[in-house]
């Protein structure tokens, strides 16, 4: 049975990740150009119809309105643009908004961009960017960030399964280790599992080298009807499931506080459009904010039972040589996590990686490509399934 | 029976002359009255007199600490306080007395006075005859309106024929408590908190000021139609969506069961909790259940961290949480073991300052 194919990634563009200099115009306009430049049989001025911008904070200096910003560096001045806000998984949003827009035929080329620009602001500006996406009402005034919900999340996981803090390091170290091929990443350096166990702790059992970078950067995506994708490229990748999920904000309020269900929900959403199961997924980008978050998703996804994805992680099957090649760009661990773009940075590896084009990193005959992005502590969750061809 | 006077004190000396702590940070002038008046148990007096500096907090978050509804009579600090608060409790109608020393508003500078701290102290009256103006006359010169309260205990003690039921263990004694000693600290604390404004994730006042019920008494609602309970309070059943006929109940604030755990530190905190951390180093925060399905996640108090372990019981006391555009906010913290933190006073210690009376007073009196 064929995929039914609606919608298709035609361009993909990707800066750097990490604390750069760039301002965020500057951001914008790099990806979308590389996006732009990546479309194989090139791409005249004027074709985007519409534009998707994710971002969160955007700098801190154009809370509002972002999205003129975006038209101005993407040169689509008159093109409407929505922006998409959904914490960490506003790039997920994003680029499911754009897939809606193409598949229903109101736009022909949509454009996704998400942005986060955080390292160029005080510390205590920053941390306020970094914690205004949790329940703000009771879990904040607990003196809970997303690093404690996550710590929570970890002490349970630690006390229920066996071998556990071991698999949360070797998250660290094996992503790590990804992030070395990817010259975008932030962090290019091994890190060995007795450092990750070593380091201060942020949010008892979770400690610094648990946790995910600040990062800048942008990433952008060139989206079309699959029936018109050819015009732009004979290597499509097509958007053959978008699933989301939403979940009460706090983790206390939700039935069960140690997993989450909008990823659940997401998954199942996503493989009730697509001809395949998640035995034929080649490729998973999971959203490891933390480490802990790796073995949840592992779980939550339907790739290992609860518990099951320590065992997965310490036998090396989630390495990008394993059955299961997990966040082989190097996650949001070392390759970064500029909020706004994480969800659409996952989309543009899969891109890379489904035409064959990722280089060192490839996975050898990557085929379909499963894509989880999370926003904050699991109140909203995206899964994206791509597929070559 | 009506003819019976309780005197229930909660210490709390904030600081010595010296400036050195003498309760945990998290404790103030506001926590320690409302701990006091709590122990005086269920009584219905609609009238509390407050002597003292009370804070803004006082005057609008006093019913929702008590879970009923209270009118507040101000009465100035120091002995001429003590007096108009005690002839005015004699007057018909039950009333409460109770008085604090403290600075009386985060934004203030330290006050001046020798013994500057906080200190809460209840009497109950149910005898309005002649008693309270009788203690009125007991009132000392002292400035300090905390100060005053060991004579008023002595003349309830001498009071003959009356039916004095007293928790007055550890009364007369300056306790050194659990928390931190560190001088330096508590200052660090206080300055930070009084120039501490909206930086942090911001929760407006009027919002934090609704979330009090749940927040200080643990207040739920509980659905009459589909028997979800919704914690904290969002104004309808978040099972069915009715808002109608919603039972309000309060979840046990002793008994539950800690479900996960994590120790805050290093950069974790939020920015507003900056100074805590700076002033008292890392803390714990507690995802507990409860009731069945009933979950909330707490700060932790009173325990070194990483103490608190998946699968104990906690209590809960009435705690600062941290400071916001001049104000302390407060919350329920968990603290070890089923029940409220035994606190220093009430015992048994050696007791260099306290009399063999003082050890009597342990017992309740009739």
């Amino acid at each position: 049975m064929a995929d039914r194919v609606r919608a298709a990634i035609v361009g993909a563009g990707h800066t750097r990740f990490g604390a750069l200099a760039e301002s965020p115009r500057a951001l914008l306009r790099s990806a979308v150009q590389r996006a732009r430049e990546s479309v194989d049989r090139g791409l005249s001025e004027g074709t985007i119809d519409s534009v998707v911008l994710a971002t969160l904070g955007f700098g801190g200096w154009q809370i509002g309105n972002a999205s003129a910003v975006l038209a101005e560096e993407a040169r689509t001045v008159g093109v409407p643009v929505t922006r998409v806000e959904n914490a960490c998984a506003s790039g997920g949003y994003a680029l499911r908004a754009a897939a809606d827009a193409v598949e229903s035929g109101r736009s022909h080329l949509a454009l996704v961009t998400g942005l986060e620009k955080m390292t160029d602001v005080p510390n205590a500006r920053r941390r306020y960017w970094l914690g205004v996406s949790g329940d703000t009402e009771w879990e904040r005034l607990s003196g809970l960030t997303f690093a404690g919900v996550y710590g929570l999340l970890a002490s349970r996981y630690i006390a229920d399964h066996r071998e556990a803090r071991e698999a949360l390091a070797e998250v660290a170290v094996k992503n790590h280790r990804h992030g070395l091929a990817n010259p975008n990443a932030q962090f290019r350096k091994p890190l060995t599992r007795d450092a990750v166990l070593a380091a201060p702790k942020v949010a008892d059992p979770l400690g610094l080298l648990d946790c995910c970078p600040v990062s800048d950067g942008a990433a952008a995506l060139l989206i079309a009807p699959t029936e018109e994708a050819r015009r732009y490229t004979d290597t499509p990748v097509g958007i053959v499931g978008t699933g989301a999920g939403s979940d009460y904000l706090a983790v206390q309020d939700r039935p069960d506080p140690t997993h989450f269900a909008a990823t659940r929900r997401a998954a199942d959403a996503a493989f009730r459009h697509a001809s395949f199961d998640r035995r034929s997924i080649s490729l998973i980008e999971v959203h490891d904010c933390f480490t802990i978050a790796e073995l949840l998703a592992l779980e939550d996804l339907g790739f290992a039972d609860p518990g099951g994805a320590v065992a997965l992680t310490l036998e090396g099957s989630t390495a990008r040589t394993g059955r299961w090649p997990v966040n082989v760009d190097g996650g949001l661990k070392a390759k970064g996590h500029p909020i706004g773009a994480t969800g659409v940075s996952q989309a543009y590896e899969a891109f890379v990686q489904l035409r064959a084009q990722a280089g060192e990193r490839q996975v050898p005959s990557a085929e379909r490509a499963l894509l989880h992005n999370v926003g904050g502590s699991g109140a909203s969750a995206t899964v994206t399934l791509l597929a070559r061809g | 029976m009506a003819e019976s006077i309780r005197a229930v004190r909660v210490w709390g000396r904030l600081a010595d002359p010296r400036g050195h702590r003498l309760t945990a940070p998290d404790e103030d002038e506001f926590t320690l009255a409302v701990a006091a008046l709590e122990r005086l148990g269920d009584r219905s007096a609609p009238t509390l007199h407050g002597v003292g500096r009370l804070p803004e907090v006082f005057r609008w978050g006093l019913s929702a600490a008590l879970g009923r509804p209270v009118g507040l009579c101000e009465h100035p600090p120091g002995p001429d306080g003590w007096r108009a608060a005690l002839k005015e409790a004699a007057a018909p109608g039950a009333s409460v007395v109770f008085g604090v020393d403290g600075p009386g508003h985060l934004l203030d500078p330290p006050a001046p006075l020798p013994n500057f701290g906080a200190a809460a102290f209840a009497l109950d009256l149910e005898d309005r005859s002649a008693t309270p103006i009788r203690l009125a006359d007991h009132v000392c010169g002292t400035e300090a309106t905390f100060d005053s309260a060991p004579s008023i205990v002595d003349a309830l003690r001498q009071i003959p024929g009356s039916r004095l039921r007293a928790e007055l263990s550890g009364w007369g004694r300056v306790p050194t408590t659990r928390g931190t000693a560190d001088p330096e600290g508590g200052r660090l604390l206080e300055d930070r908190a009084r120039r501490a404004v909206s930086e942090g994730a911001y929760v407006p006042e009027p919002r934090y000021r609704e979330s009090v019920a749940s927040r200080w008494r643990f207040a739920a609602d509980r659905c009459p139609t589909c028997g979800t309970i919704t914690f904290p309070l969002r104004g309808g059943c978040r099972g069915c969506g009715t808002a109608d006929g919603l039972e309000r109940i309060e979840l046990p604030r002793t008994g539950g069961r800690v479900e996960a755990v994590t120790t805050i530190g290093n950069g974790g905190q939020p920015t507003e909790f900056d100074a805590l951390v700076e002033a008292g180093g890392s803390y714990d925060v507690v995802l507990v259940e409860l009731a069945p399905g009933v979950r909330a996640t707490l700060p932790v108090a009173d325990a070194p961290p990483g103490t608190i372990r998946i699968g104990d019981r906690i209590g809960t006391v009435l705690r600062r949480l941290y400071p916001m555009d001049g104000q302390w906010r407060y919350g329920l913290k968990a603290v070890a073991g089923p029940g409220p933190s035994p606190r220093a006073s009430d015992q048994p210690q050696a007791n260099p300052g306290g009399s063999e009376e003082d050890r009597r007073s342990d017992v309740r009196l009739r």
